[in-house]
């Protein structure tokens, strides 16, 4: 990935929370870790070096044993000691490189470790030139030179035996050799060297005597061959011993010295680096150790911080953020930054929130403003209502008045109609009245012509009676005044009354009247007046429109559950309507057609009273028709008609 | 022979009617208004009284209240004659007392029937 290193922090700045505490927590690990760790480490190193002193330690006793092991051999001079010096010696080389390759471990300086191996490979050299002189010297007089030595003394007190014969020259010699040996003895035993220039002067002192008091020549001779291989061999002797060193600090003893003394301090201060170096490291250590917690401890300090940064920062950004947002600030910038953590989760959240904030700002602002408008439109329409209702009320008020002067108008209307009809019965009564009478007095006297201009007066006044009831009925109906006078009364006299009343009418145009009741009729209990009307109007038009035909008036009670209904049907013959016709028939004022009118006559307000009759008396009327079939009439009513409805006075 | 009272403002109908009834062979007293019915009735005592409604002075509806609340006279059958056809005319003849009802103008057979039936009583 291509990225820059802004890119990469800005990243890890914006790892989620989780990630981050993860981090912290590996970092917590490892320092955990880490420090005991080293501690150990610390420790083994430590061991390591321990050891190594231990190792330097016993090198030291080593080093010790050697030259207990050169004392020894030097001083009861046996060979097993060199044995044990060379065993000894081995195991020293053997710890010298086990010690080299701690060292090497231990990254120490093997400088002194090659000198000391240098050194002690010089001190085994030594040990074995004074071992091979030792060995030349011998142990005692049966080795060696010592045994050389030991032989020429035997020859040399042979040579003195034979000069026994002259005491005195024997014992002068006898003295000479005895003083030699406890030369030689002193120089053995003690390494005095002033005994060498003693020896020497007691050998010429010999070698003089033999030759000046030895006369004869054979043994002269003898003896002064075994002095000379007495003083050679002795010479040998002070050479070797010479070599060896008369002292500790001559010859190779000498050297021996100076390089165990080397030895030992090289040891030393191998100890001496190696605890330089323990402390050295142990400072290393210490250092680091030292640098390390506080590292750690900054670090886990500082990323602690860096990532509560991290966290509170952005944190209190977005709690600033939200704050402004509770307090309605819509304007508030969210970041769009893509961040991985929580907080561009929360940021996103916010965004959303912000947007849903401002669309509900929005709406609510549009509903603000549409309540606003509405509210106005409300008092708008409100005032234009109560305008309105002014003007309403202004216009009820008018229609009030109108009304009620139209009622009263009506009033008057319905008053004048009553007098009008009571005025006009009036005199009717007394015209009807007064042509019956004449008319029985012209059947009493026989006179027929002027009994039938009677009957016509009469038939003319109750013409008029009928038309003056109709528009009376016909008032009362508009008025909405139609009564009801409701009594219980038996339904085949009323229907005998209908008969009797409308017979005249059949015979005038050849009609005849059949009857036709079903059943008991029994007794009903409503208006028998507006009944009598209702049959009579059907019967004198079925009488109107028909000639020379049956004119069928039936009647049947229906029982059914809501109470019994009566059904009257009048059916004629005559000329019948079409479906025209049939729609107005009811309309008041129409007949059937103005022709219809001319032709029969009449104020063609029968059906009208008749239907508006059957609807007070809780009934209703039907007609079925066709042209020139004839026309069934039909009237249902209950046998109890509903109670009366006064609707106003007459 | 029974003897009727016929109370009637108008000349002609009472000429007319009482003639036709004393044709019938009733004796016929006649009143022109409510009060002289009502007073004839107390000094007549007829067998039954026909009397109008529409009436100056005192109307049939008074008339009739006075002679059913008077001991003397409240016996005395009165029908009713009236120009007004309106059922609640007969309702309320009917309730006040008039013991019959006959509308004008009069089917005379029928009047006939009524006097004949409260006679018989």
């Amino acid at each position: 990935m291509n990225e820059s290193p802004a890119r990469s922090v800005y990243r890890l700045r914006t790892l989620p929370i989780r990630a981050k505490l993860a981090i912290v927590s590996v970092l917590v690990l490892i320092a955990l870790i880490t420090l005991p760790s080293l501690s150990l480490f610390h420790d083994a190193s430590l061991q390591k070096i321990n050891q190594t002193r231990i190792e330097i330690s016993a090198l030291k006793s080593k080093l010790l044993k050697l030259q207990r092991s050169q004392n020894d051999f030097v001083n009861l001079f046996e060979l097993k000691y060199l044995d044990e010096f060379s065993s000894t010696f081995e195991t020293f080389v053997e710890s010298t490189e086990n010690l080299k390759e701690q060292f090497w471990n231990l990254d120490l300086p093997i400088t002194t470790l090659e000198e000391l191996v240098r050194l002690t490979s010089k001190y085994q050299y030594l040990f074995e030139v004074m071992a091979e002189q030792k060995i030349i010297v011998g142990q005692d007089d049966s080795k060696g030179i010592r045994k050389d030595i030991h032989e020429n003394i035997q020859s040399l007190e042979v040579g003195l035996d034979q000069l026994r014969g002259d005491l005195r020259l024997f014992e002068i010699l006898q003295n000479s050799v005895n003083l030699m040996k406890l030369s030689v003895k002193e120089l053995q035993i003690h390494h005095r060297k002033d005994q060498i220039n003693i020896f020497e002067n007691h050998f010429q002192d010999m070698l003089d005597q033999i030759n000046r008091l030895v006369e004869d020549k054979a043994k002269r001779k003898l003896l002064l061959v075994a002095l000379n291989d007495y003083h050679k061999n002795v010479g040998k002797l002070v050479a070797a011993t010479q070599k060896i060193g008369m002292t500790y600090g001559e010859g190779i003893n000498g050297e021996i010295g100076t390089i165990v003394h080397t030895t030992h301090q090289i040891l030393n201060r191998l100890s001496t680096e190696v605890d330089s170096a323990i402390l050295r490291k142990e400072k290393n250590i210490n250092t680091l150790l030292g640098f390390m917690a506080p590292f750690f401890f900054v670090v886990f300090i500082l990323t602690i911080i860096l990532l509560a940064r991290s966290i509170s920062g952005p944190i209190r950004g977005v709690t600033s953020i939200m704050t402004r947002l509770a307090d309605g600030d819509l304007d508030v910038h969210i970041p769009s930054e893509s961040r991985r953590d929580e907080v561009g989760d929360m940021y996103k959240a916010l965004r959303i929130f912000k947007m849903g904030a401002i669309i509900r700002q929005r709406t609510q602002h549009a509903l603000r403003t549409a309540h606003d408008d509405l509210e106005m439109r409300v008092d708008e329409r409100t005032r234009e209502l109560q305008e309105e209702i002014q003007e309403r009320l202004k216009t009820e008020q008018e229609l009030l008045l109108a009304r009620e002067e139209a009622e009263s108008a009506n009033k008057a209307k319905s008053m004048f109609l009553a007098n009008m009809s009571h005025e006009l019965r009036t005199p009717l009564n007394a015209i009807i009245g007064y042509a019956e009478m004449l008319q029985e007095d012209a059947q009493d006297v026989g006179n027929a012509v002027m009994s039938d201009d009677l009957n016509k007066i009469h038939s003319a006044g109750r013409h008029l009676l009928k038309i003056i009831s109709e528009i009376l009925d016909l008032s009362k109906i508009e008025a909405g005044h139609i009564e009801i006078y409701s009594e219980k009364f038996c339904v085949q006299d009323a229907l005998d009354t209908v008969i009797n009343t409308v017979q005249p009418l059949m015979k005038t145009n050849q009609n005849d009247l059949r009857v036709d009741i079903k059943n008991d009729l029994g007794f009903m209990n409503s208006d028998v007046t507006k009944l009598r009307q209702i049959l009579f109007n059907f019967l004198s038009n079925a009488a109107k429109f028909s000639e020379n035909k049956t004119i069928t008036l039936r009647a049947k009670r229906q029982e059914l559950p809501d109470g019994d209904v009566f059904v009257f049907s009048v059916i004629d013959h005559g000329i019948g309507m079409n479906k025209q016709q049939l729609d107005r028939i009811f309309a008041p004022f129409t007949q059937a057609d103005l022709s219809t009118t001319r032709k029969y006559g009449g104020t063609g307000l029968g059906l009208t009273i008749n239907k508006a009759f059957a609807d007070v008396l809780g009934g209703e009327v039907d007609v079925q028709s066709s042209p020139n079939k004839g026309s069934t009439f039909i009237v249902r009513l209950p046998a109890s008609a509903p109670s009366p409805m006064i609707l106003g006075e007459p | 022979m029974a003897t009727l009272l016929l109370v009637e403002d108008n000349a002609l109908n009472r000429n007319m009617l009482s003639r036709r009834l004393e044709k019938m062979g009733y004796h016929v007293l006649l009143a022109v208004d409510g009060q002289e019915g009502v007073n004839m009735t107390k000094t007549e005592a007829p067998d039954l009284v026909l009397m109008d409604i529409n009436m100056p002075i005192m109307d049939g509806w008074e008339a009739l209240e006075i002679l059913k609340t008077d001991p003397m006279t409240k016996s005395i059958p009165v029908i009713a004659l009236t120009a007004h056809t309106l059922a609640s005319d007969r309702d309320k003849a009917k309730k006040i007392g008039f013991n019959g009802f006959a509308a004008k103008p009069i089917d005379f057979p029928e009047l006939i029937n009524t006097i004949e039936s409260w006679l018989k009583r």
